[in-house]
């Protein structure tokens, strides 16, 4: 496990996926600083903001930019190795299928969540120092903001893996990643629109990936956050079965 | 040489209704260079894509190493390319095999420059992937076999993009690698000559089943040039052919008797059974090209 | 303190982890060794992690040099049993010829000097014979005991001369010549004479039995003593391996020697001293001998 890390450490760097990933999100962060208003993408949720929360939580309230952050590993890591099938070198000289497939995940789940983790407390540190405490909040408010949004990005992580050994091409894995959660809010909202679906829409909408983004960290009501975190659990542990699943069974080419 | 490092049972892929290998029994021994003959499709890509575990087989069995081989010690004896040789392009000759030294966690990164060297791939070593032309990528898939010290080494069509003085570079490094290090090879290829010139063993497969498994000796004898000697008495003309001291004959049917022995002197025959009375139809010499054998053999497969 | 709380923590989980990983490695390492003991392999140890890449390194390390030896020996091994084959048929075939004539003589009728003539050439096959077990024997008891030569005063160009007069009719009868050439001066060095000649002999028949046409023959004494033997040979000789006990390129061998000319001559040399190399190029063959 070890030696894939390093392995995989090693060649990301080499990737142009490595440099996008942390510049883009890097780049945010410092517009953020400089303009004291939190930016970033938002898809369903609203784009006004409460500004009784201090902007740092905001910010972490913004994190949706990292669902589109998260596409980059696994199409670096696992599209690329089905593109160029470079996956024949591993896994007829060093690792089992399964091996190989339980490696590569854990790396990619383990690199985008810290990752995320790691920007998310760079930017507090960066934000507290420069804007002082007008804009940030305390460590322990902050760090546990970003805490309830984990199992989430686990979730996530987990998903894109299985679209990856699903779909195997780039292309396929980028156009399903990218445009689904468009489709899903535009579905919401036409239904929204349409009147009789309107309560579907409005649950639809109440979950939607950004929506459940800005609400995490600041929302009161356990019970959506229960439901949230059990239905993460449940689609974190069924994409890595199915993911392990088709990519050991089915032929390969 | 007497030691079995592979052996497969009854081996058989199907896709669907489509076999692609039916029931292979393969023996190929320690040592051997191995010569996996066949046309294309005819089965030694799937082959060599079961025994390497890139893919499972329907039915039958294999023992690589005297055990199924999937272990990881197991899986780092063996060396493979298969298909085409798949690397990263954005990355150099170095950095590819680099990567592969690391997550295999071979120790020594020296190896990297020393398989290359043997490739004659060392001036491509800082180069992209992406701008090697097809003979330099299989070269690299060949380096990339040879990384690990491996004691078996599987190479699906390396000759493929070579030009004919890589393609005798690379038979000259695979005979002194078999030689000095004991690694056991098996190299499939439709292109016969280049294979005859490598191998000992010689495995014949086509649609899926093995139609032969011979040694080198045995193929000459079957393929090899001998004088063809066509008369009415061939009892009488042996016995004449052995006062001549010659030993390696074959009576082929009851006109025809086929002379194996080197520098055998027609004039010479001819006079020494025109004197003894055999009426000779003809003499001739004569000799099975390895193309005309295979598809002899392939022809005879079919029926 | 709770900062001091978290970082000492996270101090404490990280020398935690090293030390699994440590442990880790060194079992894999174990069980590798005992894998790699147990098959046939050319296979190396591995990084389980890399925590011990240098014990790593050491142990492929010999694990290599052991492999080599193996091969070296498995060689050398091999390359003697061809020499005891090759021994017993040489010493087979004067014996079998000189056998061959005894029994002519015995059975047939044959007038006195035509008795003599063959009993003369039974004798030069008993001396064949008997040179050739020299030789053997010379060998083994130089490479098993090892004692200096002993050494005296004397002129090497006449040691030289002698050894060349040894061999002037055998190359007369080919068309084939010796010309040697040496410092009109007299010089004396020290030396032990026997050794000499036999290094000289050595060399003049290994050109005769494995080279062709003439032979040249150079002595010059500039910063020490050198002697050069350079004739053309038939096909491109390995001068890596031209000293080794049991080279000889022409495999069959029908010329009767046991390799072991050169490998005496190598020996002796360096017996008494000197050095003795060897260069083949374009099919001319050039021993040289330093004191």
């Amino acid at each position: 496990m070890t030696n894939m890390i390093k392995a995989e450490l090693y060649r990301l760097t080499k990737t142009k996926g490595f440099y996008l990933f942390w510049s883009v999100a890097l780049v945010t962060y410092l517009i953020t600083i400089v303009y004291k208003e939190e930016g970033g993408l938002s898809l369903g949720a609203p784009l006004i903001s409460d500004k009784s929360i201090k902007m740092d939580i905001r910010m972490v309230q913004r994190n949706f930019t990292y669902f589109y952050l998260f596409i980059i590993p696994p199409f670096s890591l696992i599209c690329s190795e089905f593109t160029d099938k470079t996956y024949k070198n591993t896994i007829t000289s060093a690792v089992s299928r399964r091996d190989y497939y339980i490696e590569k995940s854990a790396f990619c789940i383990g690199y985008s969540l810290v990752g995320f983790v790691l920007l998310n407390l760079l930017f507090y540190a960066a934000n507290a120092l420069i804007n002082g405490s007008e804009y940030s909040s305390s460590f322990g408010d902050y760090f546990k903001a970003v805490m309830t949004q984990l199992p989430l990005m686990n979730a996530i992580s987990c998903l894109f893996i299985m679209l990856a050994f699903l779909l195997k091409k780039g292309a396929a894995f980028n156009s399903v990643t990218i445009i689904t959660p468009i489709l899903y809010t535009t579905v919401a909202l036409t239904m929204y629109g349409i009147g009789t679906t309107k309560k579907i829409a409005e649950s639809m909408l109440k979950y939607e990936i950004s929506t459940v983004i800005l609400n995490l960290p600041v929302c009161t009501a356990d019970h959506y956050r229960m439901k949230c975190y059990i239905f993460c659990a449940g689609l974190s542990a069924a994409s890595l079965l199915i993911g392990y699943l088709v990519f050991s069974k089915k032929e390969l080419d | 040489m007497r030691e079995t490092i592979l052996k497969t049972e009854n081996l058989t892929k199907s896709y669907g209704k489509f076999t692609a290998l039916d029931n292979a029994d393969i023996n190929v021994y320690r040592g051997d260079i191995c010569g996996l003959i066949g046309r294309n499709g005819a089965g030694k890509t799937t082959f060599m894509k079961i025994v390497t575990g890139l893919t499972d087989q329907t039915s039958g069995s294999f023992q690589l190493f005297g055990n199924s081989g999937s272990t990881k010690f197991d899986k780092r004896r063996i060396g493979c390319l298969i298909e085409n040789p798949a690397f990263f392009g954005s990355m150099t000759a170095f950095q590819n095999l680099k990567y592969y030294c690391l997550q295999k966690g071979i120790a020594d990164m020296s190896k990297i420059d020393e398989v290359l060297a043997l490739v004659n791939l060392t001036d491509a070593r800082n180069k992209k992937f992406k701008t090697f032309s097809l003979g330099m990528k299989q070269r690299l898939g060949i380096a990339f076999a040879m990384l690990d010290d491996p004691d078996i080494v599987i190479l699906d069509e390396p000759i493929n993009g070579l030009d004919p003085i890589g393609i005798s570079e690379l038979r000259d490094t695979f005979k002194m690698l078999n030689r000095e290090r004991g690694i056991t090879f098996i190299i499939s290829s439709h292109i016969l000559t280049e294979l005859y010139a490598v191998s000992d063993r010689f495995i014949f497969i086509d649609g899926g089943r093995i139609l032969k498994d011979m040694t080198r000796q045995e193929l000459d004898v079957e393929c090899s040039r001998c004088t063809v000697v066509k008369c009415d008495d061939v009892k009488h003309a042996s016995t004449i052919i052995d006062g001549m001291g010659i030993t390696e004959y074959k009576i082929i049917d009851k006109n025809e008797i086929r002379i194996y022995q080197e520098n055998v002197s027609v004039k010479e025959l001819n006079k020494q059974l025109i004197k003894s009375g055999v009426d000779v139809d003809g003499i001739n010499e004569s000799g099975v090209s390895l193309e005309d054998y295979f598809k002899q053999l392939v022809g005879s497969g079919k029926d | 303190m709770t900062a001091l709380a978290i970082i000492s923590t996270i101090a404490a989980a990280v020398l935690l982890v090293l030390c699994i990983f440590q442990r880790n490695e060194m079992r894999s390492i174990g069980r590798q060794l005992r894998q790699i003991k147990t098959a046939d392999t050319n296979s190396l140890v591995h990084n389980e992690n890399g925590t011990s890449g240098t014990l790593v390194n050491e142990v492929n390390a010999l694990l290599t040099e052991m492999r080599r030896s193996r091969a070296e020996y498995s060689r050398k091994n091999h390359e003697l049993e061809q020499m005891v084959t090759n021994i017993a048929h040489d010493l087979r075939t004067p014996l079998t010829s000189a056998m061959g004539y005894i029994n002519m003589i015995r059975t047939s009728d044959m007038p006195e000097d035509e008795k003599k003539r063959e009993l003369e050439i039974i004798e030069k096959r008993l001396d064949r014979l008997e040179s050739l077990i020299d030789s053997f024997f010379e060998f083994s008891k130089m490479i098993s005991r090892g004692e200096p030569p002993q050494l005296e005063d004397l002129n090497p160009c006449a040691v030289l001369e002698e050894a060349v007069v040894h061999y002037f009719d055998d190359y007369t009868a080919r068309g084939r010549s010796i010309s040697l050439d040496t410092p009109p001066k007299r010089m004396t060095v020290s030396s032990n004479r026997r050794l000499l000649l036999r290094i000289f002999d050595n060399l003049i028949g290994n050109a005769l039995k494995h080279g062709c046409d003439d032979l040249f023959i150079k002595l010059t004494e500039e910063n020490g003593l050198t002697i050069t033997f350079r004739n053309d040979v038939y096909e491109q000789i390995d001068t890596e391996r031209v000293f080794d006990e049991f080279y000889t390129t022409d495999i069959s061998r029908t010329k009767g020697n046991s390799g072991l000319g050169l490998a005496i001559a190598k020996q002796f040399t360096e017996l008494l001293g000197g050095s003795i190399t060897a260069d083949c190029s374009d099919k001319s063959f050039t021993v040289t001998i330093r004191f």
